[in-house]
């Protein structure tokens, strides 16, 4: 290169320092955007866990020990509640438990429980409902089961800030299933 | 000047634009691909969530149809007791439908209907995604690899079921073995109508679970689980200190002894009358030789020689069991003032039972199939009278001492080994009527009865010429000589003359048919 082209020009300059501003600018948008997708692959996936860890839960309590409901307005017999691991029960309304507040689980960005639904770290709620199809009344417990009925518990996960519907997951139960 | 100025501007180019060029084009080059790779993820992560989810629905499916085999046991028809592997949308419009991936046409299989799976939430209820977006479709066969119906016999048998949720698909296979009619009730009477669970003077104890559609009059019922169907309130013992009621709103529906035999023979399109005929005509195979042996010359005539060494084959003459001027023993080796006659795994058709208590005159029930050295399994007596006479009480008694062998090892027969089916209904009198002997001895069985002709359902149930099939226990005294019958009883009508005894007992029986089933292996498939 001659001694003449040697350096920029301040045309040159300006141009690629436009060029550069608009490249860093659409880098930074774009790493916004994966870091968004990264996030919210992340906190499905999270919420995917918390619902089959909560309906997992529910298999292995089985379908005579899963908490027993009461009769809703559309004739079904219901329960609404969340699993709490450290009594290792179900709970439901306004029952006193260390990780179920009024019915509901609340977890971090990790997946961790929260003992408290105001805390900032609150990422997740969870929520659990059972609904039972052809129960028998029983003078021993609210209502029981044969073979002829079935219970459905499904898991809705939500997100908070924003508030959006992440999950819900369900699956049926009945004597002798899977 | 202005000429020589341009053309030194225009040869005057530096590095930095196309630097800032190539440096823009590498920067858009790693961020389109991490963009890619991020969005792929975040895709991935919703699928891996909704396959999680789908496998769950799936398994739903295995349950639900295992409720669906639980409410069709009565059914008459396959496709009534559980879901068939066909293309139910190709009759079923409005059903969902689907391709599974791989497959060319549309899932087969009973599509899911999940209402009420809302979400509970503050701000509203909303469903989940409907089908076939969320949705499973399963069905029952012999075989998952060539999707056989399931015939309602086989067992194990095996339940598919393919679901979506969201577009992503899983299978899965569960293996499920039949839980028996014989393995759920310690008595159940249906009892409806003016039928009731027991005479009004009778004791009967039982143990298990003691159900009826109908009204329960047995007393001297301690500790057991009651189970009322039919909605009714239906217990008018005394002496009556149970244990948990259980209340079913709707009737437990049991097939009947025809409809039972029909499946057994795989004929359910036939009238139970042409089933009746088939089984007679096996009566050949079974009722004459070689199922029923006697002893040899002097050979004590006890269960424990029962060896193939010490038998003979019998021929039995008739279709009625009888114990009148020795009837059916007539033949039979005598020794030791005993006759017997034993009896090998296989179905028996008797148009009727006439084997009142007979000093001298045994039953030996060999489901171990020590008298013929073969296979063994279980003894199934049929009774039924194509052509009962107008006053027919109490038709069929059986009140010969009865014993059963059982294998080594063990030191009580199966219950599961040996069942009674009675299809006479009650409405001419007919009755099947189990005696103890006129001894001071049990009569205790092992095994099932099953005597159903009026269930409770249409057309059964609303047909005036029937009352229902009934069974008694007769004791011959209150305490001494009682009939103990250890395994399950399921009846229209039960009653007990005096005081008798019905201990629920656990059978082992592969060969039972299913009034429900569970499942024993689980395969995720896809």
């Amino acid at each position: 290169m001659s001694k003449r082209t040697s350096g920029f020009t301040l045309l040159e300059a300006l141009a690629a320092s436009v060029i550069m501003a608009v490249g860093i600018t659409a880098a930074y948008v774009a790493w916004l955007a994966c870091y968004n997708n990264y996030d919210r692959a992340r906190q499905a996936s999270q919420a995917g866990q918390i619902a089959r860890q909560c309906l997992e839960q529910a298999k292995v309590s089985g379908i005579f020990n899963l908490p027993l409901g009461s009769m809703a307005s559309n004739g079904l017999y219901q329960w609404v509640g969340s699993y709490d691991p450290t009594s290792q029960t179900w709970v439901s309304g306004t029952s006193a438990s260390k990780y179920v507040i009024n019915g509901y689980s609340y977890y971090d960005v990790n997946g961790f429980p929260l003992t408290s639904a105001t805390s900032p770290a609150v990422k997740f709620i969870s929520v659990v409902q059972i609904t039972d199809y052809y129960p028998v009344t029983s003078t021993t417990s609210a209502y029981w089961f044969d073979d002829q009925s079935k219970r459905c518990p499904v898991v809705f996960v939500q997100q908070v800030n924003p508030t959006r519907n992440l999950v819900s997951m369900g699956t049926t139960m009945v004597m002798g299933g899977s | 000047m202005k000429m020589r100025s341009l053309n030194y501007r225009h040869l005057q180019r530096g590095v930095a634009l196309p630097t800032a060029l190539i440096f823009c084009l590498v920067l858009s080059l790693f961020i389109g691909g991490s963009l890619l790779v991020s969005q792929t993820n975040y895709s991935l992560s919703f699928q891996q969530t909704r396959s999680e989810g789908a496998i769950l629905l799936a398994d739903a499916g295995v349950n639900d149809e295992l409720r669906v085999i639980a409410n069709g046991a009565s059914s008459t028809t396959q496709a009534g007791f559980s879901s068939q592997p066909v293309d139910y949308h190709a009759t079923n419009p409005n059903s969902a439908t689907a391709t599974y991936p791989g497959e060319t046409h549309a899932i087969y299989g009973r599509p899911s209907t999940v209402p009420s799976w809302y979400k509970p939430d503050p701000n509203g209820l909303y469903p989940l995604a409907s089908a076939p977006y969320y949705c499973f479709w399963v069905y029952a066969t012999n075989d998952p690899t060539t999707n056989t119906p399931w015939d309602g016999k086989q067992n194990p048998f095996y339940i598919v079921s393919r679901a979506a949720d969201d577009g992503n698909w899983r299978k899965v296979t569960a293996t499920c073995r039949a839980n028996s009619f014989f393995n759920q009730y310690g008595l159940f009477a249906d009892g409806t109508g003016n039928a009731f669970v027991g005479n009004g003077n009778a004791q009967v104890d039982v143990t298990g679970l003691l159900g009826t559609n109908g009204t329960n009059q047995l007393n001297h019922i301690t500790g057991t689980t009651v189970y009322n169907a039919g909605g009714t309130t239906s217990l008018k013992a005394s002496n009556t200190t149970s244990g948990t009621v259980l209340s079913n709103p709707s009737v437990v529906v049991f097939p009947t002894t025809a409809t039972m035999l029909k499946r057994y023979l795989g004929v359910l399109a036939d009238t139970d009358a042409q089933a009746y005929s088939i089984l007679g005509g096996q009566n050949a195979l079974h009722l004459s030789t070689p199922h029923v042996y006697q002893f040899k010359a002097n050979v004590n005539q006890t269960l424990g020689n029962i060896t193939s060494a010490n038998v003979l084959p019998y021929t039995f003459s008739g279709n009625v069991l009888d114990s009148s001027s020795n009837g059916s023993w007539k033949n039979a080796t005598a020794f030791g003032g005993k006759t017997s006659l034993i009896f090998e795994p296989g179905d028996y058709y008797f148009t009727q039972l006439s084997a009142s208590y007979m000093s001298g005159l045994q039953i030996f029930l060999d489901p171990q199939a020590f008298a013929s050295g073969g296979t063994a399994g279980q003894i199934r007596f049929w009774v039924e009278n194509p052509s009962p006479p107008a006053n027919n009480a109490p038709a069929d008694v059986l009140g010969i001492s009865m014993t059963e062998t059982y294998p080594a090892g063990t030191t009580t027969p199966d219950p599961g080994n040996f069942r009674i089916f009675y299809g006479n209904d009650s409405a001419n009198g007919s009755m099947l009527e189990i005696q103890a002997p006129d001894t001071n001895t049990t009569c205790l069985i092992w095994g099932g009865i099953y005597a159903v002709t009026k269930p409770a359902v249409a057309p059964y149930l609303t047909n005036s010429a029937l009352k229902g099939a009934e069974v008694q226990f007769f004791a011959q005294d209150n305490g001494n000589t009682y009939v103990k019958l250890a395994g399950s009883c399921i009846c229209d009508i039960f009653s007990s003359w005096k005081e008798n005894q019905i201990g629920f007992a656990l059978s082992n029986s592969t060969v039972d048919l299913a009034s429900s089933a569970y499942v024993v292996n689980y395969s995720d498939g896809g």
